[in-house]
């Protein structure tokens, strides 16, 4: 995880472009895409067939959801890697904005904005303004304590993350769904896994 | 409060927003088929929301300007806040992945797991029929019209209507039939566009007939649903020669398992259970399977055959 | 360049894949590709010790000399669509475009093992950020560095293979032996293009 100079480590598309111009290239031309409501109503089957089966306990439904989201979280960063070819970040303010800018950008669209840095720079929040996976979504009564709707979000980035060695907590602060005023989730780096680096990269 | 001195009557006029059930009204219409049936009441109903609400939405105007440039009705939402109309396959194959998945890890038999997929398809297909029958019904003129006038903003709206004359010309417009009047139909989906949206009803003049044969309504699912999930039509629709109730859709590539090898179970049980979730909720009870049939051309060909209920056939035969 | 064998090794150094494209491979016990798969893991962490740390600080491109570790420069150029240009190039899963890929990219194994090559023939590696390893052996003694950069673009549209044929399989178990078909098609097609 040395810092690397900045020249030879961006990747030539990056180097030349934005990390955002990059990103909406990638998004644009180079993805594959699926109708959005799609993927918003199987989602939307998926929680609610939790729900349904674990008989309305909400915090093994979020249990759940974080567990599917770091299964799909840990083959999702080959993908990711294997799109955008990046290099490893040398911070982890850089990791959040590949986060927001090319990631979430990638693979659903979507752009969320990063805030609220703790002051020793190990965590921060992702704001959702839009989220695709709660489209059309409003929570019965009893789910809007409880349920975390769009928890497999965590799962995704804590499993994505772990395989390019950060261990991380993630997790909703707030949800709109919810009645909040935003929909927050946090970051929280606990440290870098220097051991499992694959050899031969600095 | 002009508008009461217009529409003094306590009918119809006291509702501003017509959908929903009222015991005093019994049941209406929903969605206006024939303009008449607007009349005086529709226009104060204009008014009356032009004015209680000064600043309608500002935000959900500028995200349907985006929505209005898409390609084709089916392709996009018109929910206000639908910004998204894509997202990418990978981000929906490994989503599905893990549905299926989690259905293996929870099932004895390749018949639950398949049970299970099927079952999540069914809960898409049973909310499609209504949704996309709704939207071939919002033709792409009264469509613009509707987003461009939301896009000139609440400002306009409200001009056009806080003056007591304007409204009465409304009314007059109203009046004409449906056909000609562009210009009518834009003011009506401006003002209704201060009804939060809802009101794009206003707008449409025709639903879509409701589709009563098999083959008709196999045709939707041939065309308009496969569109809608997969962007483009199946590849083919056929009925047995051996089955009266047995029709088949014939897709050449299924996206969904485009990246699934093989195997023993059929993860295309997902689209199944879509398609027998619009066949249900439009009243043709049946059974699908999948049957993936490898051709030369073809390696990942599969067959989605259809097998209706004997009472669907007795019904069809009693209309003949 | 014939492609004579693919290998695939997960981050902890087991074989998860091999496959043979042409008749003349060698033909290797199953034991002996695990132990080969067991060595590059070790060698591609030696590699990296033994880097002259002023090569490390510096980051220039490595040792010319043709030895076994041969660190070439950490941007790897684009070579066209791989192989005859006759072909269209096939659509890679869901990696769209003419050519997914039409720049030069950077490698992540900066000072880990690369290629091995021999007179006979020649070993080319591709380590991804989170530690897979995709190899080629290439029945052609190969050192120019266009040699090596054709291989490593086409390693990387292996790994593109790997993940939209194994990665979004649900009945791929993570870090297990690769079994799926599909992931040997696309593959086979993709070496017969060379």
């Amino acid at each position: 995880m040395s810092a690397s100079t900045s020249g030879t480590s961006a990747p030539a598309a990056a180097s030349r472009k934005s990390l955002k111009a990059f990103s909406e290239d990638v998004w644009k031309n180079k993805t594959a895409k699926i109708n959005a409501e799609l993927f918003t109503l199987t989602y939307g089957s998926i929680v609610s067939q939790l729900c349904t089966d674990y008989e309305r306990d909400f915090t093994r439904v979020n249990n759940q959801l974080y567990s599917m989201g770091y299964n799909i979280g840990v083959r999702l960063i080959e993908d990711f890697l294997a799109r955008t070819a990046l290099p490893r970040c040398d911070s982890l303010a850089k990791t959040s904005e590949v986060i927001s800018k090319c990631a979430f950008k990638v693979f659903l669209n979507v752009t969320p904005q990063i805030g609220n840095w703790s002051s020793n720079k190990d965590s921060f929040s992702i704001f959702l303004e839009e989220n695709p996976l709660s489209d059309f979504v409003e929570l019965p009564m009893d789910a809007a304590r409880e349920l975390w709707y769009s928890n497999i979000v965590c799962g995704v980035l804590k499993g994505a993350l772990e395989m390019v060695q950060m261990d991380c907590d993630v997790w909703f602060v707030s949800d709109v769904l919810k009645g909040d005023q935003l929909t927050e989730v946090r970051v929280k780096l606990n440290r870098i896994l220097k051991d499992e680096i694959p050899a031969g990269e600095d | 409060m002009s508008h009461k001195i217009i529409n003094p009557s306590t009918s119809v006029a006291q509702h501003p927003a017509p959908q929903g059930y009222d015991y005093t009204i019994g049941p209406q219409q929903t969605l206006p088929d024939l303009p008449q049936s607007m009349g005086p009441s529709s226009a104060s109903t204009f008014a009356s929301t032009g004015i209680s609400t000064t600043g309608p939405s500002a935000a959900s105007a500028a995200s349907s300007t985006n929505l209005a440039s898409g390609p084709s009705v089916y392709s996009s939402s018109l929910h206000p806040l639908a910004h998204t109309q894509q997202v990418s396959l990978a981000a929906y194959a490994f989503l599905f992945q893990e549905m299926v998945a989690q259905a293996r890890n929870a099932s004895k038999s390749v018949a639950e797991i398949e049970l299970r997929l099927h079952r999540h398809g069914y809960h898409l297909g049973v909310r499609l029929l209504e949704l996309l029958n709704f939207r071939s019904s919002v033709n792409a003129s009264s469509r613009s019209a509707f987003f461009k006038t939301s896009t000139a903003g609440p400002s306009s709206t409200s001009a056009t209507v806080s003056s007591s004359a304007p409204s009465a010309q409304l009314h007059g417009y109203h009046s004409h039939g449906s056909g000609d009047a562009a210009g009518a139909t834009a003011a009506a989906a401006a003002a209704a566009a201060a009804d939060d949206g809802h009101a794009l009803a206003h707008s449409i003049s025709h639903m879509k007939r409701r589709d009563l044969t098999m083959v008709e309504i196999l045709q939707f699912v041939h065309s308009t649903v496969w569109t809608y999930l997969f962007g483009r039509p199946s590849d083919d629709l056929v009925k047995s020669s051996d089955r009266d109730n047995e029709f088949m859709i014939v897709d050449h590539a299924p996206l969904l398992t485009r990246f699934i090898s093989s195997t023993n179970v059929q993860c295309d049980f997902f689209v199944c259970g879509v398609v027998e979730g619009v066949l249900d909720s439009a009243c043709f009870p049946c059974a699908v399977t999948v049957h993936s049939v490898p051709d030369d051309k073809f390696p990942e060909k599969a067959v989605f055959v259809v097998r209706f209920e004997s009472a669907v056939l007795e019904r069809e035969a009693l209309r003949a | 360049m014939a492609i004579q064998t693919i290998l695939v090794i997960n981050k902890s150094g087991g074989l998860v894949y091999q496959r043979d494209f042409s008749a003349s491979a060698p033909r290797l016990s199953s034991n002996e590709y695990l132990v080969l798969a067991g060595t590059l893991q070790g060698v591609v962490a030696i590699a990296s010790q033994i880097t002259p740390k002023s090569l490390q600080i510096t980051r220039k491109t490595g040792s010319k000399s043709g030895s076994d570790a041969n660190h070439s420069s950490q941007l790897v150029p684009y070579v066209g669509a791989l192989g005859s240009s006759a072909v269209p190039a096939q659509e890679l899963g869901s990696f769209m475009g003419p050519d997914y890929f039409n720049e030069a990219f950077t490698s992540w194994n900066t000072t880990g093992l690369k290629h091995v090559t021999t007179d006979q023939n020649s070993l080319f590696l591709y380590q991804t950020l989170t530690g897979v390893k995709f190899v080629a052996v290439s029945s052609q003694s190969a050192t120019s560095t266009m040699a090596v950069s054709i291989a490593e673009n086409l390693l990387r549209k292996a790994y593109c293979l790997y993940v939209d044929y194994v990665m979004k399989n649900p009945f791929y178990e993570p870090e297990m032996p690769i079994k799926c078909e599909l992931f040997d098609k696309r593959l086979g097609e993709l070496v017969a293009q060379l």
